[in-house]
């Protein structure tokens, strides 16, 4: 059997793959997005002083990094509408359940390196904001928070990449991302080559741009090297500095 | 910058102790730093200088013992989370005094300028226009006006230093301390940061300095303190303490100091 070019451009153009690539994209974010939110605090936690505040986020990593992302997006989308009515409810859609799964997943992975990017910022540098009556959390907005997020660019972005794939496994529970779509398609035309052809084509592609979006990233917040830069950032954090 | 009420010095310090765990690195140290003056602290390390320097605007909190700056005195009782004093109270008298470090810490993710408006935009609540144009003419003054768009990565150790001098101006500091500020510093790069010291010191800004450069310290203190395991083991003009010490252990560190230490300002 012969690659047939008709029958994969025109998913590739499609509407359907567009819009299921869409849904590929919005989930990764909203998980990855959901994911930092919560592993922020936690890294926090590991850091500070108390013991059973960081024992139980050990517990949290060690269980959600033990067990696989498929087994928690079947878990989120079948288990949990038998513990409580409310996950009965037309809210509770399979993007939902997916990106809870996803989520507490992802925050087990990016908070080691959220505590590895907190702890390699200058001791020093913290030490100078309180030593001019900085408040707390003002150090942490305007110092800390700017450099950990710089140190934890690239490896996040890895992290991001490897979570825009595993959104794939939403596939078992029926969401209507990239690799259900191809799925069904495949189901019917028995056409294999090509629409595997596509669903891999846009993969490749978002995970292209996003990179070059990575590299980008890094060079307009790079204040260790001869270049003018930085500014993005001060902004982004509401540090408003000119 | 508020005036200094009469008769009271800027920095007054009565009966401090400091202790880690069980080792007291300051046992009852007495300082007063009148408005204007340089008291330059001397002493071998593990003297306890820099801790006292760090008392001085609470980077470390005092055992016991009180701290008046400009009149506005904190009582520590060590027992006590914080010593016993607010928070809010120990903020204001940090951002009341500008700190010099040994490694320059300056924001390495701000430019120049940013470091400089920083603590006057963020703690004090300057207007950023004012706080901007205060800063260029800072940075002018330090000799570095034409950097403040740069990283402190592109400076050179002796600019950065004189970066975060002018950083430590921005603030109107009641008084500027100096925790060995050219001790991290190539020989050749010394110079530059001692003039600007020794500028703002007869420009009348009241510092407290803690150096190993003793020939600067003759030059510019208008009283030194030699620490001796905790204790102020003399106390005195420079003249008298760093050229007829009194006591064999001031002596023994000035003779040693002068022996292995030959740079100071050029002229």
């Amino acid at each position: 059997m012969s690659f047939n070019l008709d029958v994969f451009l025109t998913p590739l153009f499609s509407l359907v793959f567009m819009k299921a690539a869409l849904i590929t994209v919005a989930l990764a974010v909203a998980a990855h997005a959901g994911a930092i939110l919560i592993s922020v605090p936690m890294a926090l936690g590991l850091n500070s002083g108390r013991r059973l505040i960081r024992a139980m986020i050990r517990v949290y990593v060690g269980v959600f990094r033990a067990i696989p992302t498929l087994l928690w997006m079947l878990f989120f989308w079948n288990a949990m509408p038998q513990f409580s009515p409310i996950f009965r409810e037309s809210w509770y859609t399979p993007f939902m359940a997916a990106w809870i799964a996803l989520v507490v997943n992802e925050a087990a992975y990016q908070v080691e390196i959220n505590r590895a990017a907190l702890n390699a910022v200058d001791r020093a540098q913290i030490q100078a904001a309180t030593a001019f009556g900085f408040h707390p959390l003002q150090i942490f907005r305007l110092v800390t928070l700017p450099q950990a997020a710089r140190i934890a660019l690239p490896p996040t972005v890895n992290e991001f990449i490897t979570l825009l794939k595993a959104t794939s496994l939403a596939s078992v529970i029926s969401l209507q991302e990239l690799m259900t779509v191809t799925n069904q398609a495949v189901a019917t035309t028995f056409q294999f080559q090509e629409y595997y052809a596509v669903a891999a084509l846009y993969y490749l592609v978002i995970v292209t741009v996003l990179t070059l979006f990575q590299s980008r990233l890094e060079r307009r917040f790079d204040w260790t090297t001869e270049r003018k830069a930085g500014r993005g950032l001060m902004r982004l954090l509401g540090g408003r500095a000119r | 910058m508020s005036e200094a009420k009469a008769g009271q010095p800027r920095i007054r310090v009565r009966d401090l102790v400091k202790s880690y765990n069980r080792l007291t690195v300051l046992k009852g140290i007495d300082l007063d730093a009148e408005e204007g003056s340089v008291v330059t602290l001397i002493g071998s390390s593990g003297s306890g200088k820099s801790t006292l320097l760090r008392c001085l605007n609470l980077l470390e909190i005092p055992d016991s013992g009180d701290i008046a700056i400009d009149g506005e005195t904190l009582h520590f009782d060590g027992r006590k989370r914080a010593g016993g004093v607010d928070p809010r109270q120990i903020r204001r008298v940090r951002s009341s005094l500008g700190m010099v470090f040994q490694n320059f810490a300056l924001w390495s993710h701000m430019t120049i300028l940013e470091n400089v408006i920083a603590a006057p935009v963020h703690v004090l609540g300057v207007p950023r226009e004012q706080a901007v144009e205060r800063a260029h003419a800072l940075l002018r003054r330090v000799g570095i006006g034409d950097k403040h768009a740069c990283f402190p990565v592109q400076l050179s150790g002796g600019q950065q230093q004189r970066a975060a001098i002018a950083r430590a101006l921005a603030i109107e500091p009641k008084a500027l301390l100096f925790d060995e500020p050219t001790s991290a510093l190539d020989p050749e790069l010394v110079s530059e940061v001692l003039r600007v010291i020794r500028d703002l010191a007869e420009g009348g800004i009241t510092m407290v300095l803690v150096t190993h450069e003793l020939r600067f310290a003759r030059e510019v203190s208008s009283r030194v303190i030699f620490l001796h395991q905790g204790v102020i083991g003399e106390t005195g003009p420079p003249d008298q303490v760093l050229r007829d010490p009194q006591t064999e252990a001031c002596r023994r560190f000035v003779r040693s100091e002068f022996g292995t230490r030959m740079s100071s300002v050029e002229e």
